[in-house]
């Protein structure tokens, strides 16, 4: 919801570049309800901020608040507290800073414009339909005072100036967007608000050296910043997309474009996974190319299960009968056979109990162990394959780290005695001896 | 943010020199040695049903074989946990089957009744849904050139019908790791016995 707000504004931003200050008011009327939790999330960076921005160009004058506005604080201070003071500071800070024009405190006191009070009645009613927002968008109502009357004398000139001033608004809009949407921690966040609002007010300074006709335009535009960029803080679980140039802004085409993002992300990991991929350009092809492969590996395994439960009987007279000793003996045998090391059969005393599953793994891990060593020398590596599709890696540090799991994991299972631990480690070691 | 979470999730089983595989490789191993150890027991008691003819002697294979394919499908998801959607549709589909098979072995047992007309009827709802929602989804993925042959994939990965696009690839790239060291485990495995 406040990503298609946020949307929205980013749209109107854009687009509008004629300069009706109207739209840009009732913009900001819609937006401040949404921005309203943000801005209870930067609260202290902002009061931070602002109070920094007071102090510097106008500590002096953010004493004499026109008594309505005072008034009006007053009153949004007894009923949200800190916030409240927070949109106060804000009101006197786009008041003093680029003021020294005295004719806009007059000017917030009267609001002779009719068409002005239309559009006050029209914020208002956003203000009370909102209910926690009511300070802030009457807030932003009052910043609204000042510039309307203060540009009605000078109408033509306004008029004249708003669009360049409206796309900047939107410019700017955009960056602090982007800039927030890259910072990941509320610190950050806090350094660019003050960024931004420093250089707003470094810009109001040199706008305000320029010329005082301008002023109640930049008032607004300034205002709008802030808004904006109090608007603009984006909650921090949605994805952030910036539309580029001659693409579509609204929400879905945008979340389709994020989905997108994803699969093809998605689909590079699948590339470097599936051997073979590598060239292929194109999603269907790659997934034709990984359909096979996943195909293939089931296959693979239906052959294997296949090729297991033919084995098996013959397994049963070999092991069935004589299950711990046979298994231990041909474990011992192949492990001398392999390595000439002397057989360590004596050296394995075990509980009758566990002696099922131990045996049955200690052979076959051997045997596993084994293999990468087989399929190493015969240049037949699947476990290659399968630790990147790289066609040669080194083996050895798997085949280590692999060892260390199968010793822990035999630790944890319940072998009490260090000799065969030992064992396997000189094994293991003088294996890699022989690999390296 | 939320873009971070699944791309850790990719990376995580993704390193190859990593823990995690080669902990599920050996996890994995355990448990379907475990199986097939008991399965020989299992088959050491009434050894003597599959000696009668050539019909029965192949249905004994059949189902050893089924069994066989069980066991490594099962000890694999158990290896990977529950942290995963495929190993969850895949344990959910064993026991399932389980179930049914348990279920037709007691009723052919006991009692002659075509009960099973019921579930059947269920079951062509169910997948009656399913293809309608595959259809749904098959029109939509449509308009995205390249990526409408999904559904097979889908038919290939446990648990694929009920996923969205992008999970379904994150499983698929997980199972095809899964599958890889499957296939080495049981290769290893075959290769040490068909040495003794």
């Amino acid at each position: 919801m406040g990503k298609d707000k946020l949307f929205v504004n980013e749209a109107a931003g854009t687009w509008s570049s004629y300069g009706s200050l109207e739209q840009l008011n009732i913009n900001n009327g819609f937006f401040n309800p949404s921005s309203w939790d943000n801005c209870m999330d930067q609260s202290d960076p902002f009061e931070s901020a602002l109070s920094s921005i007071v102090s510097s160009p106008a500590a002096s004058n953010a004493a004499p608040i026109p008594p309505a506005a005072a008034g009006d604080t007053f009153m949004i201070r007894e009923l949200i507290g800190r916030l409240g003071s927070i949109c106060n500071s804000a009101d006197n800070s786009c008041y003093t800073t680029p003021l020294s024009s005295p004719p806009k405190l007059n000017l917030s006191m009267m609001p002779s414009d009719p068409a002005f009070a239309e559009r006050a009645a029209r914020l208002s009613c956003f203000g009370v339909g909102v209910g926690v927002g009511v300070s802030r968008v009457s807030s932003s109502n009052q910043s609204v005072k000042q510039p309307i009357p203060g540009s009605h004398p000078l109408d033509g000139k306004t008029s004249r100036l708003s669009p360049e001033e409206e796309s900047s608004v939107s410019q700017n809009d955009a960056n602090s967007r982007k800039r927030k949407s890259k910072a990941p921690s509320s610190t950050n966040d806090a350094k660019l608000v003050t960024e931004n609002e420093e250089s707003n007010s470094k810009r109001s300074k040199q706008e305000h050296s320029n010329g005082n006709e301008n002023d109640s335009v930049k008032a607004n535009q300034k205002q709008n910043n802030k808004d904006n960029s109090k608007a603009a803080e984006p909650p921090k679980d949605y994805i952030h997309v910036r539309a580029r140039r001659g693409q579509a802004t609204d929400s879905h085409s945008l979340a389709e474009r994020v989905r997108r993002e994803k699969i093809s992300e998605r689909m590079k990991f699948l590339q470097d996974l599936v051997p073979g991929c590598n060239k292929v350009t194109g999603k269907a092809v790659m997934l034709d190319e990984i359909i096979n492969y996943v195909q293939s590996l089931q296959r693979q395994v239906e052959f294997l299960s296949m090729k297991l439960s033919t084995v098996n009987p013959r397994m049963d007279f070999n092991v069935e009968a004589l299950l711990s000793k046979e298994m231990f003996q041909c474990r011992g045998a192949l492990q001398n056979a392999l390595y000439q090391v002397e057989s360590s059969a004596p050296a394995f005393p075990l509980e009758p109990n566990n002696a099922d599953t131990q045996f049955a793994i200690n052979p076959l891990n051997a045997a596993l162990h084994r293999n990468p060593n087989m399929q190493l020398l015969s240049s037949n590596n699947g476990y290659g394959e399968e630790t990147s599709p790289q066609p040669q890696p080194q083996p050895q540090p798997h085949v280590s780290s692999f060892w260390e799991d199968d010793l822990q994991s035999l630790v944890q299972m319940g072998f009490n005695q260090n000799q065969p631990q030992s064992f396997h480690g000189s094994i293991a070691t003088s294996q890699m001896k022989i690999e390296l | 943010m939320s873009m971070n979470n699944p791309k850790q999730r990719l990376l995580l089983p993704g390193n190859p020199s990593g823990g995690s595989s080669s902990c599920i490789k050996s996890r994995f191993t355990r448990g379907f040695l475990r199986a097939l150890i008991k399965m020989k027991k299992q088959n050491y008691n009434q050894p003597t049903s599959s000696s009668s003819s050539s019909s029965s002697r192949r249905e004994v294979f059949r189902r050893r074989y089924r069994r066989v394919k069980i066991a490594a499908d099962k000890s694999m998801a158990v290896a990977v946990g529950s942290t995963r959607l495929w190993s969850r549709a895949m344990l959910s589909r064993i026991r399932h089957q389980y179930q049914q098979q348990r279920w037709r072995y007691h009723r052919s047992n006991f009692n002659h009744q075509p009960i099973k007309v019921k579930r059947l009827v269920i079951e062509k709802k169910k997948k009656e849904k399913l293809r309608i929602k595959q259809k749904e989804e098959g029109s939509d993925d449509h308009h995205r050139r390249g990526l409408r042959d999904a559904g097979e994939l889908r038919k290939l990965v446990p648990g694929g019908e009920g996923m969205d696009i992008c999970s379904l690839l994150d499983e698929t790239a997980h199972y095809i790791k899964c599958l890889v060291t499957q296939v080495q485990v049981m290769k290893s495995i075959d290769q040490f016995y068909s040495i003794n």
